[in-house]
């Protein structure tokens, strides 16, 4: 048996001095152990070490939530299998952490939920979320989205349901950033209706016909808060849907044809020489912004960002 | 009141007989002070080796005794066990007048008496001791789990904390019932 020693039966002064030798994940650990030793350790950490950390979290395939901190200087990391909530309240309590700058959830939805409930109790904004769903399970993608409603930028990276959803029963949403990398259950309702206030939208994986498309830019131009597109798919036929003739008359486009510089909405700029039939100009009504249509390497974007070149 | 006088024991450095420094100026004679704990043991040391405790050294200054006095009045440590007291002298009588090493290896190694060690230090404010004592304490949690934590610094759980809080509440309120009772008896 180690040997035993009272630490709070020092005298104030010397347990603090104590606890101003022990390192950041011995820290974390004693403050674990009762809450008087987690407002102990606060206050040390308050006084003697702040710090601005910027929480990252990773929950496991196999259910291990793994925090890590990182400031200019240092970087450390703390993993659990229990205890989730206990953990994020002790984390974001001792080392005032005010939101996690990404969430990447690898487990069982019940348990992903759990974490992002966690960090919501503990009043930890979640900027991002990272989601893979496991191969044994298949949730509703509504119902997942659902969860990470509140969250500014949601990336699903693997999500087994593939049927489409041709009535979408959710309220829409309005990410800023939405990227589904599984999209083969999106319909048109989910563009023209769910996600026609998200900012950015990426979409891999879903199928829609060119009139699906000439529908849901219609409705672009009736009023959207988006402001970037992107449907990785190499069926569409852009002439058909927006060239010459195919476009109601009251509808505004415009062939555009040379040089653009086009923002892809998380600030990178790509420039790209238009032929005719490749890039048209569409714009909102109610004075909404304009927007390029264009396609480019099997993809067909909606960019509100651009600007024509001379050269 | 037994005496030893244990402060120039072997454990003490040797005084250099032919250093060039000591040629050049006459040598000032060492002066030495008493100390005894609970057991009233009384140790003789150097005021060199008091010099590190904060607390002793206040005392030396204010009192200006002689060898006799020193000897007749040996400072009382009621509090300190004898056994402390002699490491924490011990301690002192190996780093008297010598730079203190960042690590130190002359720590006693008794875990069991650390944490009377801790108190005793800190209330004869001995720092660079001190510092190397709480270096231990910490150093008993290096890589432990927080269950291990609890177990090695017997850390009460949140229940236990609060239980005991109850019992100190209900206990202060016993105690201001019987003062207002024998404050109303004294009034009577």
């Amino acid at each position: 048996m180690p040997p035993r020693f009272p630490l709070n039966r020092l005298p104030i002064l010397v347990y603090e001095d104590v606890l101003k030798l022990l390192d950041t994940q011995e820290h974390f650990n004693l403050a674990r152990t009762s809450k008087k030793s987690c407002t102990a350790v606060e206050k040390i950490l308050t006084i003697y070490f702040p710090r601005q950390y910027k929480m990252k979290c990773v929950l496991t395939a196999a259910g291990g939530l793994i925090i890590k901190l990182s400031d200019a200087s240092s970087q450390v990391e703390f993993e659990t299998f229990s205890f989730y909530t206990q953990c994020i309240n002790t984390v974001v309590k001792l080392f005032k952490i005010s939101s996690c700058a990404e969430l990447d959830l690898q487990d069982i939805f019940a348990n992903d939920k759990k974490i992002i409930d966690a960090m919501k109790e503990a009043g930890c904004e979640i900027s991002k979320v990272v989601m893979w769903e496991k191969p044994s399970e298949k949730t509703n993608p509504e119902t997942m989205l659902n969860v990470l409603r509140n969250i500014p930028e949601v990336s699903i990276q693997k999500m087994n349901y593939v049927k489409v959803i041709p009535k979408p029963i959710i309220r829409p949403f309005e990410f800023k950033d939405l990227d589904i990398r599984y999209g083969k259950w999106i319909s048109i309702k989910h563009l023209t209706e769910t996600f026609i206030d998200c900012q950015r939208l990426h979409l891999e994986k879903s199928v829609l016909s060119d009139a699906e498309i000439k529908s849901f830019l219609k409705r672009w131009i009736e009023g959207s808060k988006m402001r970037f597109l992107c449907i990785e798919y190499s069926q569409f036929n852009l002439k058909q849907i927006i060239g010459e003739n195919s476009f109601p008359k009251h509808f505004s486009a415009t062939d555009l044809v040379g040089r653009v510089e086009i923002k892809n909405g998380a600030g990178i700029s790509y420039t790209h020489r238009m032929t005719e039939g490749q890039c048209y100009i569409i714009k909102q009504k109610k004075r909404g912004p304009s927007a390029v249509v264009y396609q480019n390497d099997d993809k067909l974007f909606l960019s509100t960002e651009f600007k024509r070149s001379r050269y | 009141m037994s005496s030893t006088e244990q402060g120039t024991s072997s454990a003490a450095p040797a005084e250099p007989t032919t250093a060039p420094e000591s040629a050049a100026a006459p040598e000032v004679p060492e002066s030495f002070y008493y100390v005894h704990g609970k057991d009233k043991v009384v140790h003789k040391v150097s005021a060199g080796a008091l010099q590190h405790s904060a607390l002793i050294h206040g005392m030396i200054s204010n009192l200006g005794y002689t060898e006799e006095q020193a000897k007749a009045n040996p400072f009382p440590f009621e509090n300190i066990d004898g056994d402390i007291l002699q490491m924490v002298v011990d301690w002192c009588n190996q780093h008297k007048g010598k730079p203190t090493p960042p690590e130190d290896t002359n720590l006693p190694k008794q875990k069991e008496k650390l944490f009377d060690l801790v108190l005793a230090v800190n209330y004869l404010e001995i720092k660079e001791l001190l510092t190397y004592c709480c270096k231990q304490v910490a150093m008993m949690v290096k890589g432990k789990s927080p269950e291990e934590i609890r177990e090695i610094w017997m850390i009460p759980t949140d229940a236990e904390d609060e239980a005991a809080e109850k019992e100190a509440k209900k206990r202060a309120g016993k105690e201001a019932a019987g003062e207002t009772a024998a404050a109303a008896g004294d009034a009577k």
